[in-house]
């Protein structure tokens, strides 16, 4: 059958042919979806503000990540994920380079969180990982997900989450990649009644991040709990779109993203709450908050609240401004070094997101980073 | 000690201290009086370093150095010590981190070792004894959620954690009670030593009962205008700043 596609998304389609993917099982479907789609540029609503020429103008070579994994982490041949509107999400599934999925049973718990290491190590490597986890009902889990993109590569990934009811997860995104990395990572979390679902993206370092989180609360007393920071320097770029879509009654969530940026960073937070008609006794908070470490540093950010129920309890605040003078003098009169007191503000400001995580392995292994980078000071005493 | 020739500082087009003279020699308390507005907090302010005050005019030399050239944080490391009028809160910073911090750029300044951290612990709960701060307020984040006393204290404990030679303390004695005040004053009076040098800073006479000082100055209008022994303050108890501004005018 022949596809009439626009020519800014056919180089990309055409140069997915020459590496042998995973197959979605509705990849016709997908193809068929993409035909009213073009490159994301900057006069679309969802990527006004982050810029897009220097990915497309890359040179990617399609090719399989390298994977350190625990076991329960299943390679699959048929990828399942739910079709996406958006030109990046159907990309990864006209062409996973990888396919891995995690079924936890109803009514198992684990403690011991599952890791999942993905690293692309190559210039110009570009991969395509693709992750499906399904928590049966009463199941309750801990899983880290940490990408390490070296050189400038591109690492387009996408992740499913499957709650069913009653479950539990803890879910830990870390993203150190290269200042020169480009990464896309689009994850649609699913919850049914009475699931629980604590997602954190630890945004450490990388050239080029766009993060999309949606997460639908299906079924009633679910709840929501969704985190990152990003600390961007130099010219880097985070960009953080989520969506918190309360579709039935009696559902809480609570998001908190906080950023600090440096030099000529910019950063972009779009956060979307839709409160659906019937989505009566909703419990819906939002916060945004960044401070601008530098004149040249930007902060995009855009709440949005779409609330069509009229019982609910919802709040959202976001706020971009200068460290707080008094406490940095505070500190100096003590004998801190302006720098030095900088950094003990920044790491409080940055734990209070981190310390959302229930996984304590991952709080610890963060904070020792961030802080051997000199990036925060690691809690003392 | 401290030498403060002609001191002169605005706030935007504002001249707050419009020259001020004072000599503290060491080991010597000082006491500084006057009414609200005059000027007490700017010059504690801008001893400390704090940016948004200009210095017009004048010099201050401490220990032999030109103590207006410095940042807030190596007039720190020199030795001065300010207790804050209005100590801040700062939220997720925890008083033990921060307190490890400063006083280990301190003695780094004065070419001392790094305390261990059984050593710092130690030092942490032989100072918090000297002014009754409960144990668990040094793990909490630095004045938050403390009681206006117990942000007082703190300053306290942190000086007495950080050993200055110039200690200034703002108003340290308001907003306590009879037995607040009394702590914090016995806190004080420990660390009396003929190296150690104080001004404090007060509205009241009642402080001076506790911490009695060799010389009472009272600031009016950006100016020292009376020098005395401690019987000035009881004086100034007695018929109020009215007397003052009458002498003045
Ligand atoms: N940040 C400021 N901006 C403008 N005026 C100020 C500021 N701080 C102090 N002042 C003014 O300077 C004068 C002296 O204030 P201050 O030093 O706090 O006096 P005191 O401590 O003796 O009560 C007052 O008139 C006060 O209003
Ligand atoms: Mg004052």
């Amino acid at each position: 059958m022949e596809r009439v596609l626009n020519h800014s998304i056919q180089k990309w389609l055409d140069a997915t042919l020459a590496f042998d993917t995973i197959r979605h099982q509705n990849h016709d479907a997908v193809l068929a979806s993409m035909e009213s789609l073009e490159f994301p540029h900057s006069k679309m609503e969802d990527w006004k503000y982050t810029r897009t020429q220097k990915l497309n103008q890359g040179q990617w070579v399609l090719q399989r990540s390298e994977v350190i994994s625990d076991p329960e982490f299943q390679a699959v041949s048929s990828v399942q994920t739910q079709m996406r509107s958006g030109f990046f999400g159907c990309l990864n599934q006209v062409a996973p380079t990888e396919a891995f999925s995690l079924d936890i049973a109803p009514n198992e718990s684990f403690d011991e969180p599952f890791h999942f290491v993905i690293k692309s190590n190559e210039d110009w490597a570009w991969t395509q990982p693709s992750f499906e986890l399904t928590l049966g009902e009463h199941a309750c889990a801990k899983v880290v997900l940490h990408f390490i993109g070296k050189h400038n590569g591109f690492c387009n990934a996408l992740l499913d989450v499957t709650m069913m009811e009653g479950s539990h997860l803890d879910l830990d995104i870390i993203q150190d990649n290269d200042d020169s990395f480009f990464q896309i990572l689009d994850i649609r979390v699913d919850e049914a009644s009475k699931s629980h679902c604590n997602v954190l993206t630890h945004t450490l370092n990388g050239g080029w991040t766009r993060n999309n989180l949606w997460m639908s609360l299906n079924g009633e007393h679910a709840h929501a709990a969704l985190s990152g920071f990003y600390l961007p320097q130099d010219g880097q770029l985070v960009d953080n779109h989520t969506v918190v879509d309360h579709r039935v009654p009696n559902c809480t969530s609570n998001e908190l993203y906080k950023g600090v940026l440096y030099d000529k960073s910019k950063g972009v937070f779009n956060g979307k709450v839709f409160v659906r008609k019937d989505a009566q006794k909703t419990e819906a908070y939002q916060s945004n908050k960044n401070i601008m470490m530098s004149d040249d540093a930007t902060m995009d950010s855009k709440p949005e609240l779409e609330i069509y129920a009229d019982d609910v309890r919802c709040s959202h605040g976001s706020t971009t401004g200068q460290f707080d003078e008094e406490a940095l003098f505070y500190l100096r009169a003590r004998g801190l070094s302006a720098l030095g007191a900088k950094q003990l503000l920044v790491s409080a400001y940055v734990n209070e997101v981190i310390n959302r995580s229930n996984n304590a392995e991952v709080v610890t292994f963060v904070k020792q980073e961030l802080s051997a980078r000199g990036r925060i000071i690691a809690d003392e005493v | 000690m401290i030498e403060i020739k002609d001191l002169k500082a605005s706030i935007g087009e504002k001249e707050i201290l419009k020259g001020l003279n004072l000599v503290v020699k060491p080991g010597e308390i000082h006491a500084i009086m006057g009414p609200n507005g005059s000027g007490k907090s700017t010059l504690a302010s801008v001893l400390a370093g704090r940016e948004d005050y200009e210095v017009t005019g004048g010099e201050v030399v401490f220990n032999g150095k030109n103590l207006l050239e410095m940042a807030p944080e190596e007039r720190a490391r020199e030795g001065l010590f300010l207790a804050f009028q209005y100590p801040v809160e700062i939220p997720g910073v925890s008083n033990m981190n921060f307190l490890k911090a400063a006083v280990g750029e301190v003695r780094k300044h004065r070419g001392e070792e790094a305390l261990s951290a059984k050593d710092f612990l130690a030092l942490v709960k032989e100072k918090s004894a000297l002014v009754e701060l409960d144990g668990q307020l040094a793990h909490r984040a630095v004045n938050e959620g403390f009681s206006g006393g117990e942000k007082k204290r703190n300053e306290v404990f942190q000086m007495a954690m950080l050993e200055p030679k110039l200690a200034i303390l703002d108003e340290t004695d308001s907003g306590l009670d009879i037995d607040a005040l009394r702590i914090v004053a016995q806190g004080v009076n420990a660390m009396r030593s003929p190296e150690r040098s104080f001004i404090v800073i007060t509205h009241y006479q009642r402080l001076l009962d506790y911490i009695v000082p060799d010389v009472v100055h009272v600031l009016y209008k950006g100016r020292i205008v009376k020098t005395g022994t401690k019987e000035l303050a009881l004086e100034l108890e007695e018929k109020g700043y009215d007397w003052i501004k009458e002498t003045v005018a």
